[in-house]
Formats: structure tokens, C-alpha cells, sequence
């Protein structure tokens, strides 16, 4: 049966909190799985530094196979890091990208590059929504992915000197996260030019496994909403863990969307976001270890009608899928919203 | 006489717990000092007190009080007090409860949340070999056979690494030590039920977690 609304209309209508002919389904955070670079005929490591491999992969693996209502880019968070310095290790086949080097101590002051745009993969990453917009920018959604000010900020010294950082001189970590903002801002413009509707920020570093909620309205939560005000396009922001302590902090930022793991009391959430007047649409929060890996189909589909159950407004795997995570899962993520 | 050292003793291993809980790391060193200075260079000591004070820690953390931050503040204040003790302790090492492989599992090059709990695991008096972030399936098995280790803790922080877990356990199966060796997982996306699904022991939801496991383990599986 042909559906009444494309993709695109359809996470635009959610995302504005409008009806829609069915629960929108997308993947916030990277959805590139072995399989589906099978299907598609494009692979990990070449399509982290290649446009047209990373659109293919990205666009026609989210629109085509899998079916998502927006496809994103890139796949993993170090691209940001790399722009200003960091060594980076290939993940080869199998894994993604990660930081080798800090390019910084805390010690240091940091710069920002006036070429960011032009370097390491950030003309990739930007090129790849261009592509996508042309080719599936009038049925989905196209989004373009960046780390949050604070968890460039950590990329770029390294995580445990920056949360010693946190507690003992508070005032070096500051540069760093003025130096985060300047990326996250100059690459959101950079998507934004080359035709993104859509920013997903992830500020995985800034959850509540890692720091307090004081630190997270502190040290990230002022950042990000600097962000958001500096991008106009609709921003969902993605961090993992148990965030109940701070939704409504989140929600402040003036995001388009806050995607969410399963540890999140989202019924609780959506109460004290109507107690406030708040409209902000959560995103999540199928599992990507306990459902989305090893579960059947059906479990997946089960999955989906318990969270829309519990007031999850878009579908969404709750992180990062597994790249071990079998296609017909994620296909399944779809099909479940569908009846 | 014994008695009220006995009691200054006490007096002064609370008072480096408490330090070490506090993040006061002067203290902690000052602290050690004293100990030293009144000649009782008792590991004994020093560890029940580091021990005592991590675990408190790692039970702040459970409860949602401390968070990363405090829990590395804590460590340092620990890390402090044995700087200054461990010249003093050549050679007084005590019997280890049992011994420990932790590591990041491939593709993962987070260490924050396994430097956690191998610092509480050692605080809790097992030898850690901490084999470090981003281990092959070959390093992890290596050190599992050449430790002799009654635990192999495997940690990832990230849901595109955690199947790597995975490729450990099978590759324990075929070189023949998966049976002399306990498998623990932990990490943000690992659950209870991922870790039965790849053949797992134990689930670790925390550092605090490892080490009741890690008891339990020794007490059905330890010579």
C-alpha cells in the first residue's frame, strides 16, 4: 500500500508535533552496518573519506534499503578532532575511525584552523549531504552530524585530563569549549550551505554516565543552545545514557528533537515536559544491544510499539547501531511503525 | 600501650579513607606521611584504607552522587597516598585475592570507564593486568594464558565495538582456556542479556559490581 506522506513530510510534520499518517522512523545516530554495505556495494574504510561512497552508503543504504524517513552523515565523530590536529586511526573494515593523538594538552591554548572547511574529511562528510539532497533530498530528510561543543572539546585533549580538568581548573577547559562551538558551528553552516534541512548534534560525551547534571548545565548545556541559536535548520541533539536529571535542560536548548537511549524514564520525561508547556518530540529508543543485534524481527517490532507506547514520538535505535546488526532489523524498525 | 596504637592506627587508616572519598589529595598525601613517619609500614594498612575509601567512592558513584569526574579525583588521592607509602613497601605485597585481564575490546579506544574498575578492583586487593584499549581478540587470550587469570574483564563503551566481545570468548574456546577462566562484560551498551547472548559469565553494571563478582568467582571457581 502506498503511503500518504514521503519521509521527509513525515519526520517535518513529527518534528513539528503535527499529525502524521503513521510514527516516523529514523536513525539519529550512524545506521552503516556490514550488511548493508553488502547492499549497496560500498565499504568501511573507503566511505569514511569518500563523498560519493559515504552518499551512496548513507542515502541510498538509510532511503532505499532500509527505509529511514532522513538519512545522515558521516559515520563516526572524529572528523572534527582530525580538522584541528588529532592523529586518527583507521578503523579498517570493521570499526570506525577513532582518535589516535590529542592533538592538545590542557595546558595548551588552543586554535582555531580559519580553513577548518577545507580539512581532513569535513569537505567529505559536506559534500555527501550535497549529494544526498540532489538525489534524496525531496523524499527524506537530509542530516548532517556533528559532535557537540563539549564532546569536541573532549576529543581534542582527551577524556580523562579533561574531566580532571572539569573539577581541578575549570577555567582551562573553557578555550577548549569556545573551540568546540567554533567547529560545531562552521561545520553546521557547512551542511546547512550544501542543502542539509537538518543538524543531529551528539553530545555523547556530555551524558549523565560522565558527568554531573550540574557540569552538564554548566559546561555543555549553555554551549549547545550557543550552538542551535547560530544554526536555522531544526536541530535534534542525541546523548546517551540515563538523562532524566536533565530533559528539561536538554529541551532549553531549543532543539527540534531530543533523541534518547532506553535508560530514559520517558513517560516521566513527557509528563514534566507537558507540566512545562514543553513540545520538544523525543526520539529513541530501540535498543542497538538488547533488541536491535540479537533480536528476532518480531522482538524489533515489539520494540517499536512499546516505545510509542511510552511516548516515544520518533523512532529511532536509542545510539549507534552495532555494524554487526542484521539488515532485516533495521528493516524491521521500519515495518514496525507501519501497522 | 597496644591498644592506643592499635587505636591511632585506626584513627589514621579512617582518616585516609575518608581522604581518598573526599578527593582531598593533600590530605591523603599528608596522611600517608604520618604513616610513614610513625614507622608503621604496614601494606596492610595502606590497603584496607585505599580500599576502604574506593569503595566507598564506587558506592557514591552507584548511588548517582559522584560521577566520573569525582571517581578520577578519588583515584588520585589514592594514587597519592601509595606514591608516597610504596618506597617503604618493598617486597610486603600481600597473597592477591586472585588474578585479573581487563581491556577495551577492538575498535574501542575508550579506557575511562575500565581504568575505573581496574583501579577498584586493585584497590580491592586482585592483581589487575590491565592490558590496555582497542585489545585484540589474540592479545586478550595471550594474557589469559600466560596470567593464569581467574577473570578476564572485557569492557566497550561503544554499541559499533561491543560484537568484538564476542570474537574474544570464541577465540577462548579454541585455544582451550575458557574454561579455567571467568568471563565478566560491562561497559554503557552492553546488558544482562547481550552478555548471555554472546556466552558470557557475568554481566558488570559497575567498578563495585566487578568486585562482588569478582568475590563470588573466587569463592566457587578459586583454589
Amino acid at each position: 500500500m502506498a503511503e500518504e506522506m514521503t519521509g521527509r513530510e513525515r519526520l517535518l510534520h513529527a518534528l513539528a508535533g503535527e499529525p502524521v499518517d503513521r510514527p516516523s522512523v529514523i536513525s539519529a545516530c550512524q545506521y552503516a552496518t556490514y550488511e548493508l554495505m553488502d547492499a549497496v556495494g560500498v565499504y568501511w574504510p573507503e566511505a569514511h573519506s569518500d563523498a560519493e561512497m559515504m552518499a551512496v552508503l548513507s542515502g541510498k543504504g538509510g532511503a532505499e534499503v532500509i527505509g529511514l524517513d532522513a538519512v545522515r552523515a558521516p559515520y563516526c565523530q572524529t572528523i572534527e578532532a582530525e580538522a584541528m590536529g588529532a592523529e586518527i586511526k583507521s578503523g579498517g573494515k570493521t570499526h570506525i575511525p577513532s582518535i589516535a593523538k590529542h592533538p592538545y594538552t590542557i595546558e595548551d591554548t588552543p586554535e582555531f584552523p580559519a580553513d577548518f572547511l577545507q580539512r581532513g574529511r569535513v569537505p567529505v562528510a559536506i559534500e555527501a549531504v550535497r549529494l544526498m539532497k540532489q538525489r534524496y533530498g525531496d523524499k527524506v530528510l537530509v542530516m548532517g552530524g556533528i559532535g557537540g561543543p563539549f564532546s569536541i572539546a573532549n576529543s581534542l585533549i582527551g577524556i580523562t585530563p579533561f574531566l580532571k580538568a572539569m573539577f581541578k581548573t575549570p577555567e582551562k577547559i573553557e578555550p577548549f569549549l569556545e573551540i568546540g562551538l567554533q567547529a560545531a558551528i562552521t561545520f553546521g553552516k557547512g551542511y546547512i550551505e550544501a542543502g542539509a534541512d537538518a543538524i543531529v548534534i551528539e553530545d555523547m560525551m556530555a551524558s549523565l554516565d560522565m558527568i554531573s547534571p550540574k557540569n552538564y548545565r554548566q559546561l555543555a548545556e549553555p554551549y549547545e543552545k550557543r550552538l542551535i541559536e547560530a544554526l536555522d535548520v531544526p536541530v535534534i541533539i542525541h546523548i546517551c545514557g540515563k538523562l532524566d536529571k536533565v530533559m528539561l535542560d536538554i529541551a532549553s536548548t531549543g532543539c527540534a528533537g531530543i533523541s534518547v537511549e532506553s535508560a530514559v524514564d520517558i513517560p516521566a520525561a513527557k509528563e514534566a515536559f507537558r507540566a512545562n508547556g514543553i513540545k520538544t518530540p523525543i526520539i529513541g529508543d530501540i535498543s542497538p544491544s538488547g533488541v536491535l543485534l540479537n533480536g528476532t524481527p518480531e522482538e524489533i517490532k515489539d520494540a517499536v510499539k512499546s516505545a510509542l507506547s511510552r511516548g516515544v514520538d520518533i523512532i529511532s535505535p536509542g545510539c549507534a547501531a552495532a555494524p554487526s546488526t542484521p539488515l532485516r532489523n533495521l528493516q524491521a524498525m521500519v515495518e514496525g511503525a507501519k501497522n | 600501650m597496644a591498644d592506643a596504637v592499635a587505636e591511632a592506627k585506626e584513627e589514621i587508616r579512617r582518616r585516609l579513607a575518608d581522604a581518598i572519598r573526599d578527593m582531598e589529595v593533600e590530605t591523603a598525601a599528608d596522611t600517608a606521611r604520618v604513616i610513614t613517619t610513625a614507622g608503621w609500614f604496614e601494606m596492610e594498612l595502606l590497603e584496607t584504607a585505599v580500599a576502604a575509601g574506593m569503595s566507598e567512592a564506587s558506592r557514591l558513584y552507584e548511588e548517582g552522587e559522584y560521577f566520573i569526574p569525582e571517581l578520577l579525583s578519588c583515584a588520585d588521592a589514592a594514587e597519592e597516598a601509595t606514591k608516597i607509602f610504596r618506597p617503604y613497601m618493598m617486597g610486603q605485597r600481600p597473597e592477591p585475592k586472585g588474578c585479573v585481564v581487563i581491556g577495551s575490546v577492538a575498535g574501542d579506544t575508550h579506557d575511562i570507564g575500565k581504568n575505573i574498575v581496574a583501579l577498584v578492583v586493585e584497590a580491592a586487593g586482585y592483581d589487575v593486568f590491565d592490558i590496555g584499549r582497542d585489545v585484540s581478540a589474540e592479545r586478550f587470550v595471550d594474557a589469559v594464558i600466560e596470567k593464569q587469570a581467574d577473570a578476564l574483564a572485557l569492557a566497550s563503551l561503544m554499541t559499533t565495538s561491543m560484537n568484538h566481545m564476542a570474537d574474544v570468548i570464541q577465540l577462548m574456546e579454541r585455544r582451550g582456556c575458557r574454561q579455567s577462566c571467568r568471563v565478566i562484560v560491562g561497559g554503557k551498551p552492553i546488558s544482562p542479556s547481550f552478555a548471555q547472548k554472546i556466552g558470557a559469565d557475568y554481566y558488570s553494571a559497575s567498578a563495585g559490581d566487578t568486585v562482588r563478582i569478582l568475590d563470588e568467582i573466587m569463592k566457587t571457581h578459586g583454589n
